[in-house]
């Protein structure tokens, strides 16, 4: 059994019904390995070891806690070519996500961009505050360089980042 | 026309062309575009990975504000038009989830009443302005060039969400056509571009967009045209760390956004669609436009 520590109901509830219903899933539409997940995708081309046939034989033999270490469940582009050519409507795309869920709540490493990203949320409602851009003639310029109007934020920051903090503690 | 204006993360803080350039051909063809006051991420590149209920809660978020501006939302935005489309299915079928977004929605005086829809750029200009007219504005027709196309993912996948352009993405393409263009298929045209493994393998990415690049020169097109800021700033921005554009600049391939083609058909200046910020070797189509 998969223990995560400092996991809230909510998300628990969350997670458990996914699994559930993919394992249901899984268990109605029977993955008969036929490899047209891993031949569709585009990231099997360019990496050695993923292959999200081999990652649905793992969740359905209950496999999880060697998966979740795994750096493969990250490389994934979510662009949903498994999912669109699973012949017995499996989605390894939403397995994957959950697997990354997981991940993160087991406490086990993550690529450290996605950090930056939610940083970037609470502090302006984006993933990042607006750039200067450099363009091909190398010199720099901003948003009102180009005449587009200030980024509208979510306004009251603090009243924002506090409803998301009270999600995410919810249930404690 | 008038639509809840929500450009994303991508196009509001770095892809400014993608930003200027819809404005500008948008604003002529008589759409009205109403700033979102209030708005933020839409939670898909973000907290989908730590708290997937605050990811939903946010695309609610987004599309209570629209609701109460009284407009669907348009977006540019491939990510988050599937956020929208995927978390507002979720938020019909699951009445538990909807409870919790409900709750936290109230503490900011707003409702999640699924009254606001949500359209891709692409799915107002094909089907709601419409060929005919799209041709119509054109005062610098394409004749003679032909490109590559690159929808992305996310306008046409997944198949049970009823996507605008599914399964087999023709849109982008009869846009292009529209403008006197011609379109043809290349191999990896629907291949992803890589863009989202940036976070994880840089390296990786580019040589997943490598592969698409190598296929559109050769095939000898005279450039390839998304709709995707997240393809756009991979394939053209990206395109210096690939394989495809070592050596000289000549081997590189142009890439430009549709919002950026349309508006030099429509007579625009290559500065006001932001043309200035694409890495790729635009200034041939330019020319020649």
């Amino acid at each position: 059994m998969l223990l995560v520590p400092e996991i809230n109901e909510v998300e628990v509830r969350f997670i458990s019904k996914m699994l559930s219903r993919l394992v249901g899933e899984m268990n109605a539409e029977v993955c008969d390995q036929c490899g047209k997940c891993s031949s569709a995708c585009p990231v099997s081309k360019e990496i050695e070891g993923f292959n999200p046939r081999q990652m649905i034989a793992k969740v359905s033999m209950g496999r999880l806690d060697g998966l979740l270490k795994e750096d493969a469940i990250w490389t994934c582009t979510t662009c949903l070519k498994c999912r669109e050519r699973c012949p017995e409507d499996i989605s390894p795309y939403d397995v994957i996500l959950i697997l990354r869920n997981l991940a993160y709540r087991a406490g086990y490493s993550y690529p450290a961009g996605y950090d930056d990203f939610i940083k970037g949320v609470k502090e302006s409602g984006f993933i990042s505050r607006p750039q200067a851009v450099r363009g091909r003639g190398g010199v720099k310029v901003s948003r009102a360089d180009l005449g587009l109007p200030e980024v509208s934020g979510p306004g009251d920051m603090a009243k924002f980042d506090g409803v998301i903090e009270g999600i995410i503690r919810a249930g404690k | 026309m008038m639509y809840a204006f929500y450009p994303g993360c991508l196009s509001q803080t770095e892809m400014f062309s993608c930003l200027a350039s819809a404005r500008e051909v948008l604003n002529r063809l008589g759409v009205g575009l109403q700033t979102m006051d209030g708005s933020s991420c839409c939670g898909y590149q973000s907290y989908r990975l730590s708290s997937p209920v605050t990811w939903k809660y946010l695309t609610a978020r987004n599309l209570a504000l629209a609701a109460r501006m009284g407009h669907d939302i348009l977006t540019n935005c491939n990510d988050c038009y599937l956020s929208f489309r995927k978390v507002g299915k979720e938020l019909a079928d699951d009445p538990h989830l909807k409870g919790i977004v409900d709750d936290a929605l109230r503490l900011e005086g707003l409702e999640y009443n699924a009254k606001a829809g949500v359209c891709h750029i692409a799915e107002v200009l094909h089907d709601r302005i419409g060929l005919k007219r799209i041709t119509e504005a054109v005062v610098k027709p394409l004749k003679g060039f032909r490109f590559a196309t690159q929808p992305g993912c996310h306008m046409f996948r997944p198949e049970e969400l009823a996507m605008p352009d599914g399964p087999e993405p023709r849109k982008l393409d009869e846009l292009v056509e529209a403008l006197g263009a011609e379109t043809s298929d290349y191999p990896h045209r629907l291949d992803c571009c890589g863009s989202p493994m940036q976070a994880s393998d840089e390296e990786a990415s580019l040589r997943v967009a490598d592969r698409k690049l190598r296929s559109v020169r050769d095939g000898g097109f005279d450039g390839i045209v998304t709709i995707c800021p997240h393809c756009f700033r991979t394939l053209d921005a990206g395109q210096g760390g690939t394989g495809a554009a070592s050596g000289d600049e000549g081997k590189r391939v142009p890439v430009i956004h549709y919002t950026q083609l349309l508006g030099l058909a429509m007579g625009f200046s290559p500065a006001r669609l932001g043309l200035q910020f694409n890495m790729s070797p635009v200034g041939g189509i330019i020319d020649r436009v």
